[in-house]
């Protein structure tokens, strides 16, 4: 009853927030490339939806794709800038289909990849807070049946 | 729940491992944590680096070229981090290095790999590394410390590079920690680059297939151990001798067939390998006294001709360490800690390959265990080693040996003749395998000699490959010195059964054994300070005819030294700039005797009647004559048409007088052709076979290769539609450096590009080809500045410093090559010494 409850409360300041909710989960992706290990980025979309997301899992997806796509975006953009990745992109594009100067496909499908995990873990998030929400309510019948 | 989780799941699990072994994982290689975009491209301008096994400061500034100077309170400190830039710079040719050495390529690229693995394997480089390092470390525990101090420079920079370079994504590995015995087994890797070969093999399948053709002569003639107009390497023994008989060879004709497929499985094997495996004749150096040059001090020019790679086998450094006596500058190979060829502040040195003859090849009557000897069956040796394969299990694989070596055999040689468990099997024995090489302690010699008796005292050392090493001082010594170890045989010398080591030798009746003994340095072949002031050699014949051993059993064919000598002989007073020249020399000296040939032939009616004088014929010629009265004459210059008309008449006329070999795939050396056509015009080789009731003489060769040479290139896919005039050389002669991984998107070129395979500056490619090897490095040391840190001198590779793409000295250095040009050394004798502006990086090691 009162993870409902304060999961209610969330979700509300998700509705009014949800473009700070979208850079919180940014950000967190971004922390997590001290671990170089890219799959973690699944967990903060799936917190954040389990947090804030209640009613829909259309919102639950776009948020972490948008979030986690932006972070990975926003990574590639600074190794843009800093680095001569560039050079190196084109060259593996170069390698994968045969054709040279198709750099920016290595960016489309770099921040696909991310924006899909960010998706999928804003999916899991909303799946599992149905889940516990469901679980409580269940519970809270229960009781009431007593 | 469990939906969203189990397609997350799978979606995740899709991009982290390899849908198949040759594509790496598609989440691993592009995510900006870790994969491609995050690798570290930058030479920082300042660094700190806290290395906790050096015992002192050491300063390393990064000049133009990205190319390093190491100032080291102590050498050991300098080595250290000559490994931790090699490690840097190199990581990933460092590994190919290792891998192929150690035949361990098929872990890491899979089944495609596995024939280059048996093969390296079956030679035994890792093998021999491993004996040659506990040797070392029981005899020369100062080597074996910079060794060990060396890999640790290498294992630091791997440690610490964070993300790796692109090529270990793509693959999907990890780079290996070093050690002594990776290191020493470079030497070997040298000594198989340079020294290994099916030569003696291929002669053998050769002669046998000519006599049963019927040209039972064809080997003495068109194949001779010394091929005319050689002019030596040393001046002191005589002019080339002529050629010599051949000894008799008694195999029998089905043994052949194993011949043939050992021939055939290690030149694929070769081919494929990332590093090169096996060299063709190539290199130039020369030193001109001070008596003949424009300083009145000695210059000396070396260009190394190897296959060539991104990144180049060659990484430039200069060394200073105030502990000993080490000062010295030129080009490193990654996975040593030396300067292999360069100079110090005393002396210089540059290497040519001698062809020597440091194995030979024996045949046995074998069953499946055992093999005869001298009458008598003994059991071979073996070892069977698993061969790891990336995507499959470890593939066993056996290896043998006999009295003599190893027996090359990749397990799907054909094996017993018809009916019997009685066959061949082929070994061979080479200096490489049976000996304590101490090529590196020589090197190290080099790199601190103070005069030509330190030198020289290095040198004796210098065991494999053997090169013809040419030297300058500042004192104003010049030499030229035969070095490596050439085994003596047991009835050979250079009158007696000299050609028999060129062909497989009866292994069973123990045909000319090795004795154990070496050629004594003092006795290989030398000149010092020369009356005609200077020294040449382009892999031609090392002595003459007063030399009393036999000791090279592969040369070039001599025009690049016939026109080295040339030069040098008509120029009483060469410079730096003179020098310079002569290694972009384009000057193709087969085309000095053939063009005026050409043209006598064709204006000659009775040779060539009018009748078969097409349009394009007529103005074919008219180019080649132009040229042949043009400043640019004998220049293959790729702007020009006539060099790329001349080429492919001189294609057509090298098949034609020799179609009788047509069916063996083997063309004699050019100096042959020209040796008939100038003093045998009517030689019967000129006979055209196919043809009844004539006789063909040269001229009517020369008529039928103008006609079909021009015809060639008409039909071209490059040329079709274009005149004569437009064949511009450049478009069908061209230069080209390959990945390691032969990824073209790594590669560079092709490049339309000037010479021939016999020009002072080489490009080794027929027509509509693209040379893959010349030049790996070009170096002009001029004495006369020595005192101002070599100011005048010169270097340049064709590549850069840098293994990464994305780095500007990638191929920063291979521009400067293709424009003939050069860097200048930037020899300064501290780090402070560099002017503000000529350098991108100063980075301290603690």
């Amino acid at each position: 009853m009162m993870l409902t409850r304060g999961s209610e409360k969330l979700q509300a300041i998700a509705k009014k927030h949800a473009f700070w909710l979208a850079a919180a989960v940014s950000f967190a992706a971004i922390l997590l490339n001290l671990t170089t290990i890219w799959q973690l980025c699944i967990i903060p979309p799936a917190i954040g939806s389990l947090l804030f997301i209640k009613e829909r899992a259309r919102l639950a997806w776009w948020s972490g794709f948008l979030g986690v796509g932006l972070s990975w975006l926003t990574i590639v953009l600074y190794y843009i800038a800093t680095q001569p990745a560039m050079v190196v992109a084109d060259l593996l594009i170069w390698i994968i289909i045969g054709e040279p100067g198709l750099g920016w496909i290595a960016i489309v499908l770099t921040v696909a990849i991310g924006a899909c995990l960010g998706g999928f873990g804003g999916v899991i998030g909303f799946a599992v807070q149905r889940a516990i929400s469901k679980d409580s309510m269940g519970n809270a019948e229960a009781t009431k049946e007593r | 729940m469990v939906l969203a989780a189990g397609i997350a799941s799978g979606f995740i699990v899709a991009l982290s491992i390899p849908l198949d072994p040759s594509i790496p994982a598609i989440g691993n290689l592009v995510n900006p944590y870790g994969g491609f975009w995050s690798i570290d491209h930058g030479t920082p301008a300042t660094m700190n680096v806290d290395m906790p096994f050096l015992s002192g400061q050491v300063t390393v500034i990064k000049d133009a070229h990205g190319e390093p100077h190491i100032y080291a309170q102590k050498e050991i400190d300098a080595v250290a981090v000559l490994g931790f830039l090699h490690g840097r710079d190199r990581m990933f040719q460092l590994e190919m290095i290792r891998r192929q050495a150690a035949g361990l390529l098929a872990e890491v690229v899979g089944m495609q790999a596995l024939e280059i693995d048996k093969l390296y394997r079956n030679i035994r480089l890792r093998s021999a590394g491993e004996n040659l390092t506990g040797y070392v470390k029981a005899t020369d525990p100062a080597m074996y410390a910079k060794l060990e101090k060396y890999v640790a420079g290498i294992n630091y920079a791997i440690d610490t590079c964070g993300t790796l370079p692109l090529e270990f994504h793509l693959l999907g590995i990890r780079p290996t920690h070093w050690t002594p015995e990776d290191c020493l087994t470079i030497e070997k890797i040298m000594d198989n680059m340079l020294t290994f070969g099916t030569d003696d093999v291929y002669r053998t399948l050769l002669r046998e297939g000519l006599e049963d053709a019927g040209y039972a002569s064809a080997m003495d003639e068109l194949f001779p151990r010394v091929t005319p107009f050689q002019k030596p390497i040393t001046v002191d023994y005589g002019t080339a001798p002529g050629e010599r008989p051949i000894s008799p060879f008694s195999a029998a004709s089905p043994e052949m067939a194993n011949l043939d497929a050992i021939c055939s499985w290690i030149e694929r094997a070769q081919a494929a390998s990332p590093i090169p495996a096996k060299q063709g004749f190539g290199s130039n150096n020369w030193v001109v006294g001070g008596s003949n040059s424009t300083t009145g001090f000695p210059i000396l020019c070396n260009d190394m001709h190897l296959e060539w790679s991104l990144p180049m086998i060659w990484y430039t450094a200069h060394i200073k360490a105030l502990d000993s006596d080490m000062n010295c500058q030129g080009f490193t190979l990654p996975g040593a800690p030396l300067v292999i060829v360069g100079h110090n502040e005393h002396v210089a040195w540059g290497m040519t390959n001698a062809g020597c003859d440091h194995i030979d090849w024996y045949s046995y009557t074998a069953n499946s265990t055992h093999y005869l000897y001298k009458g008598t069956w003994y059991p071979f040796g073996s070892v069977t080693e698993m061969i790891p394969v990336k995507g499959g299990n470890p593939v066993p694989f056996k290896i043998r040996s006999t009295i003599h070596g190893v027996v090359m055999d990749n397990g799907n040689l054909p094996y017993g003749l018809a009916g019997s468990d009685i066959g061949t099997v082929l070994a061979f024995r080479w200096v490489a395998l049976t000996n304590y090489t101490t090529t590196f302690k020589a090197v190290y010699g080099f790199d601190r000699a103070r005069n030509m008796t330190e030198f020289d005292a290095a040198l004796e050392q210098f065991s494999l490959p053997s090169q013809n090493v040419v030297y300058a001082d500042r004192h104003g010594n010049i030499s030229i010195r035969c070095s490596g170890w050439v085994p003596f045989r047991e009835g050979v010398n250079a009158t007696e059964n000299a050609d028999a080591c060129r062909f497989v030798l009866n292994g069973s009746a123990g045909e000319h054994e090795w004795n154990g003994t070496f050629i004594p340095f003092t006795e290989l072949p030398h000149s010092v300070n020369p009356a005609q002031g200077y020294l040449v050699s382009a892999n031609q014949l090392s002595a003459g005819s007063l030399y009393p051993y036999y000791f090279q059993d592969s040369m070039d064919q001599g025009y690049r030294a016939r026109r080295i000598n040339d030069l040098l002989a008509s120029d009483p007073s060469v410079s730096v700039d003179d020098m310079a020249a002569i290694q972009n020399d384009v000057y193709d000296k087969s085309a000095e005797w053939l063009l005026p040939e050409l043209l006598r032939v064709f204006d000659n009616d009775t040779t060539f009647p009018d009748g078969q004088k097409t349009l394009l014929v007529n103005q074919s010629v008219a180019i080649l004559r132009a040229w042949n009265s043009s400043t640019d004459r004998c220049k293959m210059l790729k702007d020009l048409a006539a060099p790329t008309i001349y080429a492919a008449i001189l294609n057509k006329y090298q098949v034609l007088a020799f179609d009788e070999l047509a069916a063996f795939g083997a063309l004699p050396a050019l100096s042959v052709l020209e040796n008939l056509t100038l003093a045998a015009p009517a030689s019967k080789w000129f006979d055209t076979v196919s043809t009844t009731g004539t006789t063909e003489t040269c001229p009517d060769i020369i008529r039928e290769a103008i006609k079909q040479g021009v015809a060639w290139l008409a039909a071209s896919k490059t040329l079709s539609g274009k005149a004569p005039a437009d064949w511009k050389y450049g478009l069908v002669h061209q230069v080209y450096w390959h990945h390691l991984t032969y990824l073209a998107a790594l590669a560079a070129g092709p490049y339309p590009a000037s010479g021939s395979g016999i020009t002072p500056n080489p490009s080794y490619a027929g027509l509509f080809s693209s040379a893959r090897w010349g030049a790996s490095e070009r170096m002009i040391i001029d004495f006369s500045r020595w005192d101002h840190d070599f100011d005048t001198s010169k270097m340049v590779i064709p590549g850069g410093s840098s293994g990464d793409p994305a780095s500007r000295h990638y191929t920063d250095q291979l521009q400067l090559f293709l424009r003939g040009e050069y860097h200048g050394l930037a020899f300064h004798q501290t780090a402070d010494a560099f002017p503000a502006g000529t350098y991108e990086a100063r980075w301290i090691f603690t």
